[in-house]
Formats: C-alpha cells, structure tokens, sequence
C-alpha cells in the first residue's frame, strides 16, 4: 500500500529571528530643510512673493528627521503641508499650489544640484552626499523666480 | 555561518531640541513615511530692555 509521508506540524513562533531582521534595514536620515539662497529676503523677491500672495515669513530652516526610503516628493508634500497648515493657524487662507511646484537641491562641492523627484533620501546620501555633517536640503519654488 | 551586518550611522543634527517634535505622516504613491520636525534649541535671552 501507498504511505503518505508524515505531515509535519508548523511549528509557531519559529520565526522569531525574521523579526528582528526587520528593523536594520530601514535608517533614519536626518537633515536640514534650507530655502535656496534665491528665495532669501532681497527685497524685490519679497515684493514679488507679496505679488505672488506668498508669505515671506514661512520662508525658514526646517530640522527633519525621516526613514530613509522617504523620497524627494515626501518632503515637498510635507513642506506643502507644513505651510498650509501654518497659514492656516494664522488665520489665512493659503494657496497649496506653488509649493508642489518647488525643486529641491543640494549642494554637495559648493555648486547646487536638482535632485529628481524619485530619489530617496537614503540614495541622495549614498550617491551625492559622502560627507560627514547631517544632509542638506535646499527647496525653492520656480514661481519665485522672476526670470 | 557568519553574517556581515553594515553599520549605516548618519551623521545627527546639532543644535536642535529633541524634546519638542512635530510629528506628520506623509504618504506618496502608497508609501507612508513620518517625517519629525525638531526645533532649534532656543538661545537663552537673559535681559529684557523696556522703554
């Protein structure tokens, strides 16, 4: 007669070492969140974001901490998000669009840089930036621009 | 059977206060990521001038 093979009952919770596995591969990136230096206060660009209807005053350096398969897209909804939700909180009303449009760049040897809008974060250190000193991001939007 | 494990240490933010975060879920093509914003450590102002 045929015999079958002897079923082996599953052992649970023996994978326990995959768990653990898990948390390695994802680093954190931390970084700062610059305005190029275009976007800085010289007074014809402020005259032209008012034109714009743009704040000035939301024009800061973020301090950002993230995983680091968050992409360049991410931070430009996040900045989108984060000025919104400022403007919001002071009681005006403000247009999300410009800020989709932005470019983000580095500066790795002194010249700046456009980072496509796929790259992760973790493949901008890997690839760009081999220094030691924390990622620096610029974000500029193109409405900014006068030319 | 040895296995290789790669230290990735990024270089940290200085000057910043950990204590205050604002953390904001961002999700872009199905990918969800937390981005924590820090705030830089405020510079103690110790006189007050009044006029």
């Amino acid at each position: 007669g045929a015999s079958k093979p002897p079923t082996k009952p599953e052992s649970i919770g023996d994978n326990s070492s995959n768990t653990s596995a898990v948390s390695d591969e994802i680093t954190e990136v931390e970084l700062v969140f610059k305005p190029h230096p275009a976007m800085q206060a010289s007074t014809s660009e402020k005259a032209a974001a008012a034109a714009a209807s743009l704040r000035t005053d939301h024009i800061q350096t973020r301090f950002i901490k993230t995983s680091g398969n968050a992409t360049v897209d991410h931070l430009k909804k996040y900045l989108g998000m984060r000025l919104a939700l400022d403007a919001q909180q002071g009681g005006q009303a403000e247009d999300e669009g410009p800020y989709h449009k932005c470019t983000i760049s580095i500066r790795p040897h002194g010249e700046f840089m456009t980072i496509p809008d796929g790259l992760t974060l973790g493949q901008i250190c890997d690839k760009y930036w081999r220094i030691n000193k924390p990622l620096e991001v610029y974000y500029h939007w193109k409405k900014w621009s006068t030319n | 059977k040895k296995k290789k494990k790669i230290r990735n240490i990024r270089p940290r933010l200085k000057n910043i206060d950990r204590s205050q975060v604002h953390c904001q879920p961002v999700t872009v093509n199905n990918v969800t990521v937390v981005i924590t914003e820090f705030l830089p450590k405020s510079v103690a102002s110790s006189s007050q001038n009044s006029t």
